[in-house]
């Protein structure tokens, strides 16, 4: 049993080449520089001594929204809408039935199994998430498109989990808007449930981030048929060694909710903010995942940056990396 | 009975507008001549609220960034804190750090600010239906973190409202409370020198005013609540969370008919909530006779 797995929550910044020509590549050229890319970035995080690779950091996705709704039936793009000051995001009009025209994530399985990698998570979009981010112009309430995003990724799970053979797979289900209106935790929770019922041979991940409150997930945790809760902590925690870890407080609701769960569940700890250059030192981040060890047992405790690391260059974000797996090594010799 | 159509709060930018602002970011253009485009991108939605026959309409601030930041930036005492959700939306905005409330800084000409396109705040228009636009004192003071005597500083947002009032001389303003509001006596002397339209959350609450007092419309979602406070009753009924384009609004509002003459019809949130595309041929469903 290998305590403390080092994982990755999903993007990171992609090369220029990339980046530069996503939307404008030819289907041949596109393959060609997202499978370089993947590449190039599964060598960065082996080089930092990252144990779990994800996906490579989604290179062939644009972002988290776009990506799987232009992939359904049943739902069309005006055009984009703010998200903050000139900041947009194209944001999906469900006007009848949805269903999946094509896979979302095929690519990146078929190319891990080509290159047989194994240690990887595939994050996808949680039904919630992509119901909250929709206008719903058909259905009849936000529980029934919930619902109905939770069947079409059911029907990708499958499919990825077929595509990948027997060894477990792992899913990341990722709900940013989790608990952003706190009395629909309900609809969280079966969205979630459906996305992966009667899926057998895969480990399920949430990665939830910038709640509030996540003692409204905690509530739910018992009933979610999910293994790994990887939440960011870091970015709202001091950055200097030795205080009381203010940031961290819900690990120890965590636990509670560990105690009352008949399952066994795990944290993914976010120790490194997404959010600012600042690298935290090993000592900082041994520090936090320390704190979290006062209450979880270690194989019970995952470590990973609070969110995609794509917001910080590829420089900042492998050095980020590299400081969480050093950090985890000198946990580890003290255990 | 009469509809009164009215839009109110920020318009979604053009696809023009917004490439320009990326640019100006970028540093590639020039603070001029994003303003230039500001002004032309104005001129173009006002020609576009006279062609859909609205009644009344705010200025399409398209210059804020989000509905606190140009008065943020503009009051002594006053930061911007880091991002907020807006609401239970997939927006966001800067969160307003109040230590005190002090003096109101230039806003009528084109000025450079930190962290927001150019200044003048507002793009008038010479015509009755055009409507300045402010955020209510009451959702400021929720959406801000605030550092300092709660009182003192809602006195003192009151006072730089009415000094705004005065500097612009405002005839017609329409004050947007997108939160639960305790207080309305707060715009009482407002409601004085302006024709006040007040549009609120929600259809209850501690509804309070001095005697006689009356603002001239107030909106919310049930205008029988707030009736007697005000000469021209308002219901938000053109939704700006769906992207459907023919909305029944007589429909909507036909039942309030036997109680009032005449009644607004609004917006339920800022139109940038909607794609460009979409608001553009929605603020043709504002007239249900139509």
């Amino acid at each position: 049993m290998e305590y403390l797995i080092t994982q990755e929550i999903g993007s990171f910044r992609k090369p220029t080449y990339l980046s530069s020509k996503f939307r404008s590549f030819k289907r041949d050229e596109f393959e060609n520089a997202a499978r370089r890319a993947t590449t190039e970035t599964v060598d960065l995080f082996r080089k930092s001594g990252l144990i779990n690779i994800g996906v490579g950091g989604e290179m062939y996705r644009w972002e988290m929204y776009e990506h799987p709704v232009s992939r359904m039936n049943g739902i069309k793009i005006f055009g984009p809408v703010r998200s903050f000051d000139n900041r947009y995001y194209n944001k999906g009009s469900v006007f009848g039935d949805i269903s999946r025209k094509e896979p979302f994530h095929m690519e990146e399985i078929r190319l891990f199994k080509e290159l047989n990698l194994k240690n990887i998570k595939v994050p996808i979009t949680g039904p919630y998430t992509l119901m909250d981010w929709s206008f719903n112009d058909h259905y009849k309430d936000r529980a029934e498109l919930a619902l109905a995003f939770g069947k079409i990724i059911n029907q990708e799970i499958r499919e990825l989990k077929s595509a990948w053979g027997d060894e477990t797979l792992q899913i990341q289900i990722d709900e940013p808007a989790a608990t952003t209106h706190p009395e629909e935790m309900e609809i969280v929770l079966e969205s979630v449930n459906e996305s992966v019922e009667g899926v057998d041979g895969i480990e399920t991940h949430l990665h939830v981030c910038y709640s509030s409150d996540y003692g409204l997930l905690f509530d739910i945790i018992p009933s979610m048929k999910v293994s790994v809760f990887n939440l960011e902590f870091a970015n709202r925690d001091p950055i200097s060694k030795g205080e009381e870890r203010k940031g961290y407080a819900d690990v120890k609701r965590f636990k509670e909710t560990q105690e009352v769960t008949t399952r066994k569940i795990s944290l993914g700890l976010g120790v490194t903010d997404i959010h600012r250059d600042f690298l935290e030192p090993p000592e900082l981040i041994m520090d936090r995942i320390n704190y979290a060890l006062k209450f979880l047992e270690p194989d019970a405790l995952r470590i990973n940056p609070d969110c995609g690391l794509r917001t910080r260059s590829r420089e900042v974000g492998f050095e980020k990396l590299k400081n969480m797996n050093t950090a985890r090594e000198q946990v580890l010799k003290g255990l | 009975m009469e509809l009164i159509s009215l839009l109110y709060g920020i318009y979604p930018r053009s696809e023009n507008l917004r490439k320009a602002y990326s640019k100006w970011e970028k540093g590639l253009l020039s603070s001029m001549e994003v303003s230039s485009i500001i002004n032309e991108e104005s001129l173009h939605y006002y020609d576009m609220m006279r062609e859909a026959a609205l009644n009344y309409f705010t200025d399409p601030l398209f210059n804020w960034y989000d509905i606190l930041r140009p008065l943020a930036l503009s009051i002594e005492g006053v930061k911007l804190g880091p991002l907020a959700r807006y609401k239970a939306t997939n927006t966001f905005y800067r969160e307003p750090e109040i230590e005190r409330i002090g003096k109101l800084g230039e806003i009528e000409r084109f000025k450079e600010v930190e962290e927001n396109p150019p200044f003048p705040i507002y793009h008038e228009y010479a015509s009755d239906s055009y409507l300045h636009f402010l955020p209510g004192i009451n959702s400021f003071l929720k959406m801000s973190k605030v550092k300092g005597d709660v009182k003192e500083i809602k006195l003192g947002l009151k006072n730089t409202y009415e000094e705004i009032v005065r500097r612009i001389k405002i005839k017609n303003l329409l004050i947007y409370e997108p939160f639960n509001a305790d207080d309305f006596r707060v715009y009482e002397d407002i409601n004085k020198s302006t024709t006040l339209f007040l549009v609120i959350n929600g259809s209850e609450g501690n509804f309070e005013l001095g005697n006689g007092s009356r603002f001239f419309s107030i909106i919310g979602d049930d205008p029988y609540a707030y009736s007697r406070y005000c000469e021209v009753p308002g219901v938000k009924v053109v939704d700006a969370q769906s992207t459907k384009i023919n909305e029944d609004v007589l429909g909507k509002v036909k039942h309030y008919s036997d109680d009032f003459d005449r009644i607004i019809v609004a917006n339920t949130e800022s139109f940038d909530f909607l794609p460009r595309v979409i608001a553009d041929k929605k603020i043709f469903s504002f007239r249900g006779d139509e």
